[in-house]
């Protein structure tokens, strides 16, 4: 478990570094966000602004998600992680972890664009921010995990992607009726909705089940 | 006692087409063999098999009596393949690649980290991110952490392209050092003529 812990935060560590170094797709998201922001809200309308936040953030994450995964692969990196004799379970947490604090910055400049150019947006603070970092946790697990297993497995392991998906439906669809829930109840009654209790389960399920299956395909 | 690596009728094709096939040789401590093969032979693939980066491939690899496939993870401290092209994290230091990889793969001797270093003349560019060092700089920080692993099986391919002579010398001192402690070596260079082998399989 001390093993764990270690490498655990030595790749988190390692991978924060890069990016605060290079800074590329830090540029990237500061340009990608505000732009698909205002494009989602010139065409899809401001009818129900949180729907269009979580909606360009979604878009966001997709395209963030490729990138990031494509220089760590560009620059041989996942060789380096794969061939580590460590478990890579840890590695795949490692990476699900990186990409919830990349959502979480992604969620930010798409909040800030959306605030600017939109009235009345998420009314009830504590509520929008719970549904965000659990949207956050979902979507970070399955688009590491796939990214991840995209650019290592072929052949046989075509299977594995097939045991991924589904779980993406059941998540979006929660992730989407718990939206509405945000400005209609107060605190306990949101937390205590079937959506957002069954978002928690996915969530848990998702951060547990990622890794096993990323780990099992990679070295079978 | 140390145990062999054992290769046996092994053979890979893609997309039906045979690269190689019925491959058996056997990989002893203290051995250090070469590889050969013209261009597109399958030297890479081969190493790539037997350092469990390829695992669609028919025969066997056994470490020990046991199929490489069989391991867990712990197999990459006992084998380990250096690639031809060095696969380091280009926006870090040389230092903080090494202490990243050292981390990763529990190597607690510091001392031997600097003497590497040393012999290598990497001193000057501790500090230098890799991106900003020459393709022979950054062969030689690759060669050197896959000492600092020291697994037990060296698969080392195409270990010579960049290095200058002098960077040869210390290396090939690196491979006669080792082998003598049981270590084993799986060359795969067409120029590397200069060490002295104790077998070759040809491809």
């Amino acid at each position: 478990m001390k093993n764990f812990f270690k490498i655990f935060i030595l790749i988190i560590k390692k991978d924060i570094l890069v990016e605060t170094r290079e800074k590329l797709n830090l540029v990237y998201l500061l340009i990608l966000s505000p732009t698909l922001s205002l494009i989602a809200f010139v065409f899809i309308g401001s009818d129900n602004p949180t729907a269009l936040f979580f909606f360009t953030s979604l878009i966001v994450a997709l395209l963030a998600n490729q990138r990031v995964s494509r220089q760590e692969v560009s620059l041989g990196g996942d060789l380096i992680l794969i061939s580590a004799p460590c478990d890579l379970s840890i590695v795949c947490f490692s990476k699900i972890l990186f990409f919830i604090l990349i959502n979480i910055f992604i969620n930010f400049i798409v909040f800030i664009t959306l605030s600017l150019i939109s009235e009345d947006i998420f009314l009830n603070s504590i509520n929008f921010l719970t549904l965000c970092f659990l949207f956050s946790v979902g979507i970070s697990s399955i688009l590491s995990t796939f990214s991840l297993m995209l650019e290592r497995i072929k052949g046989e392991g075509h299977f594995m992607f097939m045991l991924i998906y589904p779980l993406i439906l059941p998540f979006l669809l929660l992730s989407y009726n718990s939206i509405p829930l945000i400005d209609l109840y107060g605190g306990e009654s949101f937390f205590s909705s079937f959506s957002l209790q069954a978002l928690i389960a996915f969530d848990i399920l998702l951060l547990t089940i990622c890794p096993i299956l990323f780990s099992y395909s990679i070295r079978r | 006692m140390k145990e062999s690596l054992v290769i046996k009728h092994l053979g890979k094709s893609f997309n039906e087409v045979s690269i190689f096939s019925n491959i058996s040789f056997n990989l002893s401590p203290g051995s250090v063999v070469s590889l050969e093969g013209i261009n597109g032979s399958g030297k890479t693939t081969l190493m790539k098999i037997i350092g469990s980066q390829i695992l669609d491939y028919s025969g066997e690899v056994l470490l020990g009596n046991k199929n490489i496939k069989d391991y867990g993870s712990d197999l990459f401290s006992n084998i380990y393949y250096l690639s031809p092209f060095p696969n380091l994290y280009q926006y870090l230091t040389l230092n903080e690649n090494i202490s990243f990889f050292s981390n990763l793969n529990d190597i607690q001797n510091i001392q031997s980290t600097n003497s590497l270093i040393s012999s290598f003349n990497l001193d000057k560019y501790a500090l230098k991110k890799v991106h900003e060092l020459s393709d022979g700089t950054k062969k030689k920080i690759s060669i050197l952490i896959s000492f600092l692993v020291s697994p037990d099986f060296f698969l080392l391919d195409e270990p010579y392209t960049y290095l200058d002579s002098h960077s040869i010398k210390i290396l090939n001192n690196l491979i006669e050092q080792s082998s003598k402690k049981g270590k084993s070596f799986l060359i795969a260079d067409n120029s590397s003529g200069i060490l002295n082998f104790t077998g070759s399989v040809g491809l």
